[in-house]
């Protein structure tokens, strides 16, 4: 298991989701980006369950997964509240921080473009708290600056900063 | 050769084993009449859901979404009515097991005649182990028609065979050590649930008995006893929980004395 693995928008508490899953795969049907994978193994929790690992394809938060869901494992909402996990940029690595071009890739894949990524002073992108760890700015990013975090491991994240 | 009804059986059960292929190929060409599979399906907007499962979402979680309640009201209203007939009629692993009792050397056996009940208590312990323990409880892992659902999903999906796929051949080998339907009457739980709706009603559809067209009522094991897939007696008055109206027994008998039909009755 990868460490950036994600569940799908909406599926909230891990502990949760896993209770109400029945492993009948329709989101993984559903999902338009292949991003919505299977988990394999014999660990009979997760085994069947669906995952995404953003480094091989992130989500897109097209948001066709929730409806699929039949037990609402996978709630239904809007891309504002799919609260997967939240993306931090090293402004050491960012190309447009360093000063050698103006980049702006993240920016402009990001599915929420100017809520989750907005441009301070018109060309520095900053990640908001709007963001929700959807992971297309970090697997777009030409420079590998920004890390995405699951949602059950921001306490560490912020804990480790503070 | 005539057509008789285990033909159709047997055809309904190819056709329902192949769906899991035709139904995402179908899907790809945006016909979407029917959706999902066995353990959320929907045709023509109508829900039906896998009992077990929703029972499992149920107690794990002290609610259930209105899709999946009523999809599993839906596919047990026909257990009510029809009995188990899911299990000879439409279980991808029921399929198996049938043709895995045609082979020579597995025997049908019938070791404990109340292996309902056995089921009842080793399910009963293994989900109360499992509660003891805090964990949910997780009998649709156990169920085969799952197992078979999610490895022809895997398949389609991403190409690879997920783990539980091994299920299916270890209960096939069970069955062939153990007598034919081993997994079936010993340990699935998703039958166990099926048989418990086919108790509901006092009048259902069921295997009738007519005492006075039988002609090898001499017989032990009669002809229709050996006919079983589940080695029961249809002779018997009550109902045998069990008994998942395959149908097997009538044909048999309409080479006899015809003392066998199906129709909806009293259950004693």
């Amino acid at each position: 298991m990868s460490s950036t693995q994600l569940l799908p928008p909406g599926a909230g508490d891990k502990k949760r989701f896993l209770q109400n899953c029945i492993h009948c795969g329709k989101c993984v049907e559903a999902c338009r980006f292949d991003a919505l994978k299977i988990t394999e193994g014999l660990n009979p929790m997760t085994a069947g369950t669906p995952y995404i690992d953003p480094e091989k394809a992130p989500c897109f938060l097209c948001m066709h997964c929730g409806p699929a869901c039949p037990t609402g494992a996978i709630s239904a909402i809007e891309q504002k509240d799919a609260d997967m996990g939240a993306a931090f940029l090293d402004k050491n690595q960012c190309f447009t921080y360093l000063g050698a071009v103006i980049c702006r890739t993240c920016f402009e894949k990001c599915p929420m473009r100017n809520t989750a990524i907005v441009l301070e002073n018109g060309y520095l992108p900053v990640i908001t708290d709007q963001c929700v760890g959807c992971g297309v700015c970090a697997y777009v990013c030409p420079r590998h600056a920004i890390t995405l975090i699951p949602r059950e491991r921001i306490h560490e994240k912020v804990r480790s900063e503070a | 050769m005539k057509l008789h009804r285990n033909h159709v059986r047997r055809a309904c059960q190819c056709l329902v084993a192949l769906s899991f292929i035709a139904i995402p190929w179908i899907n790809g060409f945006d016909i979407r009449i029917v959706t999902g599979n066995l353990l959320s399906l929907e045709i023509f907007g109508i829900p039906f859901a896998d009992p077990l499962a929703a029972l499992q979402v149920f107690f794990s979680t002290w609610s259930l979404s209105w899709t999946v309640t009523i999809g599993a009201l839906l596919s047990l209203t026909l257990a009510v009515i029809m009995g188990p007939v899911f299990c000879s009629w439409i279980c991808p692993y029921g399929l198996i097991a049938d043709l895995m009792q045609k082979l020579p050397f597995v025997k049908r056996r019938n070791r404990f005649s109340r292996g309902w009940l056995f089921k009842a208590v080793v399910v009963g312990i293994v989900v109360v182990g499992l509660g003891a323990m805090a964990f949910p409880p997780m009998l649709n892992q156990l169920s085969l028609p799952g197992w078979y659902t999610r490895t022809m999903q895997t398949l389609w999906l991403s190409g690879t065979i997920p783990a539980g796929f091994w299920l299916l051949p270890a209960a096939s080998v069970l069955d062939m050590a153990g007598g034919g339907h081993f997994w079936c009457r010993y340990c699935c739980p998703q039958s166990l649930l099926l048989q418990a709706a086919g108790l509901v009603l006092p009048r259902r559809f069921r295997v009738k008995y007519d005492a006075s067209k039988c002609i090898c009522s001499e017989k032990n094991p009669s002809p229709c006893m050996k006919s079983c897939p589940y080695g029961l007696d249809p002779r018997e008055r009550k109902i045998h929980p069990e008994c998942t109206n395959c149908g097997d027994c009538v044909v048999q008998c309409s080479h006899f004395g015809s003392a066998l039909s199906q129709g909806f009755g009293s259950r004693k």
